[in-house]
């Protein structure tokens, strides 16, 4: 720069220069905390997902093994694929009378 | 501080902000004074120049080394500038080649414009000129950038641009000369 500035006439407020320079250092210094904050985020960000969705896995793989061993003995079908013996309708049919709920089935007076 | 060592500093994520810190203190003033030949007003200027260090931190790293640092700084600020004067006309891109219309009420209308002590002769002679023609003499004649410096910044040919600032260096002092008889 040169003195050839002072033909065009350009004022500047009161240390606006010393003001500015100090908004703009402040201010990139805030957007680097910030951008630190994304920048570990993006380097974690893939064992993070991973992990949530290995817990997810394992943790419905565990649930479902519980769950497919919990069966009635009693019911004739179950029972006639563990003793491989025979089933009649009557079996079936008296099997469902004793596990049905009289008391839920409302009768009109 | 020499450019390699801020660029050093600049590049690495420990010391970005104490380089950036080093970079403003070194071209903030050029900087405005240059987006401010562009842009006329104060307030403007204060727009582009946040801008335009908004895309310098962000961009820093990118960075190829191809030019110096301060010839890409002013890249952007001229390419900033630009942008704030395209937006300011509402066109899709600035004309470069025609003059500015409200060269001389965008100067009158901003508070720190001081009227009383310019050379008025100066001014009248610049709004005259075409964008194009105006930048790249306040480039050369206020900034005094090299001419392979201004090719890289407005990225034009170099033969242009001295053909360009010699004939505008000719209409300067023509006028001033026509002025003072």
């Amino acid at each position: 720069m040169n003195q050839h500035y002072n033909k065009l006439g350009f004022k500047i407020p009161q240390n606006y220069f010393k003001e500015s320079k100090d908004q703009i250092i402040n201010s990139s210094n805030t957007k680097e905390k910030s951008s630190t904050i994304k920048n570990i985020l993006s380097i974690y960000k893939y064992p993070i997902a991973a992990i949530f969705i290995g817990s997810l896995i394992s943790y419905n793989f565990l649930n479902f093994k519980t769950e497919s061993f919990e069966y009635d003995q009693n019911s004739p079908i179950i029972y006639s694929i563990i003793s491989e013996e025979d089933i009649s309708e009557e079996d079936i049919l008296e099997y469902f009378t004793n596990n049905l709920a009289i008391n839920e089935i409302k009768i009109p007076k | 501080m020499k450019e390699g060592i801020l660029l050093k500093l600049l590049k690495n994520p420990t010391s970005k902000n104490k380089g950036f810190s080093h970079l403003v203190d070194l071209y903030h003033e050029k900087i405005y004074w240059m987006i401010r030949k562009m842009v006329l007003s104060h307030d403007s200027a204060n727009d582009v120049l946040q801008n335009t260090y908004i895309r310098i931190f962000k961009g820093i790293e990118n960075f190829k080394e191809k030019s110096k640092l301060s010839t890409w700084i002013y890249r952007i600020a001229y390419n900033e500038s630009i942008r704030f004067l395209t937006n300011e006309s509402k066109l899709k891109k600035v004309e470069l080649d025609s003059n500015d219309d409200n060269y001389s009420r965008k100067l009158y209308a901003d508070e720190y414009f001081d009227a009383e002590n310019l050379s008025l002769k100066f001014h009248q002679i610049l709004s005259d000129l075409s964008l194009r023609q105006r930048n790249i003499f306040n480039m050369k004649y206020f900034d005094e950038l090299k001419f392979s410096e201004i090719s890289k910044i407005t990225d034009m040919n170099i033969n242009t641009i001295k053909s360009i600032y010699y004939s505008v260096e000719k209409i300067i002092k023509k006028e001033i000369d026509e002025s003072a008889l």
